[in-house]
């Protein structure tokens, strides 16, 4: 250290300036993650709670003091509660998928194509049509839910998947929007060169559009896996023969009437949920990334 | 769907009632709508098989829909495509019927494919009827009861209650039974255990008995108006009883106590005397080896009546094979396929019961004697039942049972509240 006292108290200014910024970074550091960690327990709890109870025997269930860790750990449970005779789960599962697949193939394409004319074309009232679209975001579910079952009754398609997933291929608001706001934060130079070069709109939007829009496709995907996964009241109303129920409404069957058979139902509900959890931690950057990303530019 | 081919019906042979063959055609798809599941479905399932032997021409297509089933059946009514056959809940009666969803099956019980309604116990009937006029018949059923612990009795040395005990019976019983063990100010052991549901002490439905005995009512038999039923003086003077059994004498657990014990099986594990409610209980009851207990039909007032919590089978009204839906719905109320459902639940219909040995046995036979006392549900008069009527009502008893007060001025209340809320609805 020299004499010179500038110098000095220049160092000691700058050595107590830095401590109590970084003593001002551990606190905030402890703070937020006492947060995080407080918080994702609270979010993880019920979550580790129906995998305990899964894997208990149904006397074990509903002892006080509860019992954390299962013991002993019963995993024949899922056995049971998949190889119920009255419960073909893997009916239900195959249901599920014929329509998720077509749900998301349609939701995909015809709000691709909407979105994009809504975003780049040119047509007279195209505002107008798009505050209409906006505007059946606002229609309350039930509103809709008995003129809506009435129309596919009278075309004779109650009894079959046809009212739970044509629909999808006509467009759906939300995901329009969302796709409509994406696509035209995409820099038009791209498509312009894409125009000269001799493609016409269907092939700008597959070849130039779709690549550079995977974040919110997947956002979409996912969020409309999620809706259809856990839907109930649709599939409960449209289909009236068991065997073409889906996994929400099968899952129902659970609640026998004169006992809930707890371990079972729970059982049942982690095998249920697990293709969902599976799918998010696969997708889970592409889909953090298009929330951002539209959240930003919307 | 592989469609029947309609040929000649076999002449049906059902043990309950020789019927002579019907001239009717039955034949071709009928559905039915459950809200049960698990094994619940079985005896559905059985009563299916038997049908469908009986009528190979006929496909019975049973809907379970163990959620949502009171949704999905308003969406279908909408449309016209409710099940032929279909489960209604007390609940649900007054809704259904005035949507007009309900076929009147009065024709049909005196037309060419007949049902003779002597085969019903007593009582049952009439709780499907309306005006008179039947729209549903009885599925299963649990009129209320009283459980008392024998052992409990025998320590205090009390005679057993009896059919046809009165109201100063059950109170100075109930008396004899509050003990404060330890003389620490805190009853230990309650006389009575007073109509709860899931903790709920201003159950209606529970209540409505000791209404019914001392010869009021909460609701018009129009179901218009509840001033001069529910403020009547017989109507105050039951609730004035029932509340005084809690604050004035004190020989039942009352809410906060419910709230402290909340999942404890009070008369199973010794702490009530006596226990008013259906008879969901009693199997458990039945399996636990240290329980010592009878049950006894309600006591009575100023007359005898009961109460009951009820499911019904209905016919869709625009059904569009009415006389197979028809069959069908007789044969599972009245005929063989009851005696599936029998297995499960009570039985309306007198020859099972007596088969089963219900009238003799020492618990089900005093819940079946007290079924010729069953008041008609007030229930089934107007469809604002639940929002108008009994909300008001519930409201009061709360504040009656928590503050107490003047029942009078109380009732005269929520008479004038729940009339407002019915004329709202007109």
């Amino acid at each position: 250290m020299s004499g010179n006292p500038l110098a000095n108290a220049l160092s000691r200014g700058l050595w107590s300036w830095t401590r109590s910024r970084r003593i001002e970074k551990l606190v905030h550091d402890v703070v937020v993650y006492a947060l995080l960690v407080g918080l994702g327990a609270l979010f993880a709890f019920p979550f580790f709670w129906m995998i305990s109870s899964a894997l208990k025997a149904e006397y074990q269930i509903f002892v006080w003091p509860p019992q954390w860790i299962p013991n002993p750990v019963m995993w024949s449970n899922f056995a049971e509660a998949l190889a119920n005779p009255l419960l073909p789960f893997h009916l239900f599962f195959r249901n599920t998928m014929i329509i998720e697949v077509a749900v998301l193939t349609g939701r995909l394409i015809s709000c691709t194509v909407v979105a994009y004319g809504f975003a780049r074309l040119t047509a007279p009232g195209k505002n107008f049509w798009f505050a209409i679209l906006l505007a059946t975001l606002m229609l309350p579910k039930p509103v809709v839910m008995i003129p809506k079952f009435i129309l596919f009754n009278e075309l004779g398609w109650v009894n079959t998947f046809l009212p739970l997933t044509v629909p999808a291929w006509f467009g759906e608001a939300y995901a329009i929007f969302l796709m409509r706001q994406f696509f035209m934060s995409v820099p038009v130079d791209l498509e312009e060169a894409a125009h000269v070069d001799g493609a016409s709109t269907l092939q700008t939007i597959r070849y130039v559009i779709v690549p550079l829009s995977i974040p919110v496709l997947t956002v979409i995907a996912i969020l409309s896996f999620k809706d259809n996964w856990n839907d109930f009241m649709e599939p409960l109303i449209y289909l009236n023969n068991a065997r073409l129920y889906t996994l929400a409404v099968g899952l129902a069957f659970f609640n026998g009437q004169y006992d809930v058979r707890m371990n079972l139902l729970m059982a049942a509900s982690v095998v249920v949920m697990l293709p969902l959890v599976i799918l998010f931690f696969f997708a889970q950057r592409a889909f953090v990334e298009g929330i951002t990303l539209t959240g930003l530019k919307g | 769907m592989p469609e029947a081919t309609p040929t000649e019906p076999p002449a049906e042979t059902p043990t309950a009632e020789p019927t002579p063959e019907p001239v009717t055609e039955i034949s071709g798809t009928i559905r039915v709508g459950s809200w049960e599941s698990g094994e619940a479905l079985d005896p559905w399932n059985r009563a299916i098989a038997g049908f469908q032997a009986m009528y190979p021409d006929v496909t019975v297509q049973l809907e379970a829909v163990p959620q949502g089933y009171g949704d999905k059946l308003l969406t279908q009514f909408a449309a016209g495509t409710a099940p032929d056959v279909f489960m209604v809940g007390d609940g649900d009666v007054a809704r259904f019927v005035q949507r007009g969803a309900v076929e009147l099956l009065d024709p049909y019980i005196n037309g060419n494919n007949p049902l003779d309604l002597s085969l019903f116990l007593p009582g049952l009937l009439e709780i499907g009827q309306i005006d008179g006029q039947t729209y549903l018949l009885t599925k299963d059923y649990s009129p209320l009861v009283v459980y008392y612990n024998k052992d409990l009795f025998d320590e205090a040395g009390l005679d057993y209650p009896q059919a046809g005990w009165t109201w100063d019976d059950f109170l100075a019983t109930a008396q004899a039974l509050t003990v404060d063990e330890d003389g620490d100010g805190q009853i230990d052991q309650w006389g009575i255990q007073l109509p709860n549901h899931w903790g709920d002490v201003t159950w209606w439905r529970g209540i409505s008995p000791f209404v019914f005995q001392a010869g009021g009512d909460i609701l018009s038999s129009d179901g218009t108006t509840t001033t001069g039923y529910m403020n009547s003086p017989e109507t105050v003077e039951a609730i004035q009883f029932y509340v005084d059994l809690y604050r004035e004498h004190q020989v039942a657990p009352g809410p906060e106590d419910l709230g402290a014990l909340a999942g404890v099986d009070l008369f199973q594990t010794g702490m009530v005397g006596m226990l008013w409610t259906g008879r969901w209980p009693l199997a458990d009851f039945k399996a636990n080896p240290n329980l010592n207990f009878g049950t006894v039909g309600l006591p009575m007032g100023k007359q005898h009546a009961n109460s009951i919590c009820w499911a019904g089978f209905a016919l869709y009204s625009e059904s569009p094979n009415k006389d197979t839906a028809w069959a069908f719905l007789k044969y599972i109320a009245a005929e063989e396929g009851a005696e599936a459902f029998a297995d499960y639940a009570l039985t309306a219909v007198a020859p099972i019961a007596e088969a089963q040995g219900l009238t003799e046995d020492p618990y089900d036979g005093p819940i079946i004697e007290d079924l010729q006392y069953l008041h008609p549900l007030p229930e089934f008069r107007t469809m604002y039942f639940s929002e108008c009527v009994e909300q008001n009502f519930k409201a009061a008893v709360e504040r009656l049972l928590l503050q107490g007060g003047d029942v009078q001025a109380a009732m005269d209340e929520a008479a004038a509240a729940a009339d407002a809320c019915l004329a709202r609805q007109q």
